[in-house]
């Protein structure tokens, strides 16, 4: 593998990187557009873009930008690769180029979907410093997006759900091959779907795994009409759970 | 609040081109560290493939501009769809305009705005602990789990004299604490050394250190960094064990001249405790 620096022919390459990855996390989209836009944030020059490429493809891509402030920061605002080698490679050249233009830290987001223990040794984790929040403003297209077609079997059996969440009503069709989620003014006395109230809050807290579903249902925040109804809400939330971390990497965050 | 401050009119309205930099001057005013200059304003907002003016939300009083926030419009992938969200950034109120629920009303209309552009998530970014934090989590927000963050020094002595004076320029009762200290304080940081004074006084050379005074240095290991950010974003009681891990795991020393010296330093300390 070698690390070289990115050429604008690279840019359809790079895409196809982001593609194929099989990145189980949630992650902003990169488009052409998008690359574009990081590769112009202000202290990125030319030769501070960085490709990891083997002889057939491009396994991964660094952007690295200077910043002057108190001090010289090196901030590598992005850093995607299809594998913790590629990845390592990519980090030691930023290193080499920050240490060759006199920059006095190094900061870096890793990309969760990867392995990067080994990596990132000798480097300081201060992960606690800002924490991202969410807020549901409609639950719909996060929910079409969470019911994975291929771990609907069993969910429901053969029922459907209706969501009651604050001013939202939705209604989950679950079928074998797929699930139809529309919002509905339904109400939940008339529907012979399984009944689940629960504020978006805690929906969105079992949905991200910051909250477990059964000691939500135990504390009253969920609730499920219908005691034989309960397994099979617990393995809907399972199918929507992510556990993973969102990857972010520091041109997200801005 | 006095009469005249009841009668003051605000208005909401978007950017206009021309506002770059009084938008900038103004984020840097709010931004007690500073924000950034016209250059990365140009990059955040007009140059994103998303901008729109009306992405930019602008609270004026009499012509001045004393609130701001953005609106960024993003897709997440979540298992391969894309989800469109927006991201709330670059919050800001005039400091002699805060109090008067103008950060609501901006709150209000950008979650507003971005639920009528379609998306279904609104993202902040936000320091634990921090007032916009407290006011997120009593509003609907929830913390998510991301991609954790290292950092690298390579100077050890530019970096923490630089993060250490961008932390007491952004918290003015710490500075006015450290300021009445009666103790000359030093820090170690790895191989970097420099006087509290010296930060205080924004110079790059230690003021003369007054002999009447006793002395304390905290020396802090090059390993320490992580837990210092525990320290720092903790709540209270984080912020004892953390300051307790830092003591018995060796990553923090202290070393004293008189006894008086030292509790000089631990009763500015405590005091310190609430603004850190």
């Amino acid at each position: 593998m070698v690390i070289r620096n990115y050429r604008q022919e690279d840019l359809s390459d790079v895409i196809k990187l982001y593609g194929s990855s099989q990145v189980k996390s949630p992650f902003f989209l990169r488009d052409k557009d998008y690359f574009d836009y990081f590769t112009s944030y202000p202290g990125v020059k030319e030769d501070s873009i960085f490709i990891a490429a083997s002889e057939h493809r491009i396994e991964g891509v660094a952007v690295l930008a200077i910043i002057h402030k108190r001090y010289t920061a090196g901030r590598i605002i992005e850093l995607w690769a299809s594998e913790a080698t590629a990845e390592n490679a990519l980090l030691q050249k930023a290193v080499k180029y920050c240490r060759n233009n006199n920059v006095d830290a190094i900061e870096v987001k890793a990309p969760t979907f990867l392995d990067s223990g080994k990596t990132f040794a000798g480097w300081q984790r201060i992960d606690q410093r800002e924490v991202m929040m969410v807020k549901s403003l409609s639950l719909v297209p996060l929910l079409q997006a969470l019911f994975d077609t291929m771990t609907l079997k069993g969910v429901g059996d053969g029922k459907g759900f209706l969501l009651v969440c604050g001013n939202e009503t939705i209604e989950v069709k679950i079928s074998k091959t797929e699930a139809k989620i529309v919002e509905t003014d339904k109400s939940w006395r008339d529907s012979d779907s399984i009944v689940v109230k629960v504020s978006s809050k805690t929906l969105l807290e079992i949905i991200f795994s910051t909250a477990n579903p059964y000691i939500a249902f135990l504390i009253g925040q969920v609730k499920i009409r219908g005691i034989r109804n309960i397994l099979r809400v617990m393995k809907m939330f399972r199918v929507i759970r992510i556990n993973q971390p969102w990857t972010v990497a520091i041109v997200d965050s801005r | 609040m006095d009469e005249r401050q009841k009668l003051v009119q605000f208005s909401l309205r978007p950017f206009n081109p021309g506002d770059e930099a009084n938008l900038v001057d103004f984020l840097n005013l709010c931004y007690p560290g500073g924000w950034g200059k016209v250059e990365h304003w140009g990059w955040a907002y007009p140059r994103d493939p998303f901008f729109e003016r009306d992405n930019v939300f602008i609270i004026e009083s009499n012509s001045q501009i004393v609130g701001h926030r953005g609106l960024h419009l993003r897709e997440l992938i979540i298992r391969g769809k894309k989800v469109p969200i927006a991201f709330l950034g670059d919050t800001a109120i005039h400091p002699s305009y805060q109090g008067q629920g103008l950060y609501t009303k901006l709150h209000q209309a950008t979650l507003n705005a971005a639920r009528s552009k379609g998306n279904c998530l609104a993202l902040t970014g936000n320091s634990r602990g921090s007032i916009t934090y407290n006011h997120n989590k009593k509003t609907g927000f929830i913390e998510i789990e991301q991609s954790p963050t290292y950092i690298k020094p390579i100077n050890y002595e530019k970096f923490f004299k630089g993060e250490v004076s961008d932390f007491i320029a952004r918290r003015e009762k710490l500075k006015s604490i450290l300021q009445g200290l009666e103790t000359n304080l030093y820090l170690h940081f790895g191989k970097a050394e420099f006087s509290l004074a010296e930060l205080l006084s924004g110079n790059n050379s230690t003021p003369p250190e007054d002999s009447k005074k006793g002395k304390v240095r905290v020396i802090l290991a090059e390993s320490s960094l992580s837990p210092l950010v525990e320290f720092i974003v903790g709540g209270k009681l984080q912020k004892v064990i953390s300051f307790l891990g830092l003591l018995f795991s060796g990553k923090m020393k202290i070393r004293f001249s008189s006894p008086l010296a030292l509790m000089k330093v631990a009763r500015a300390g405590i005091k310190m405790v609430r603004y850190v």
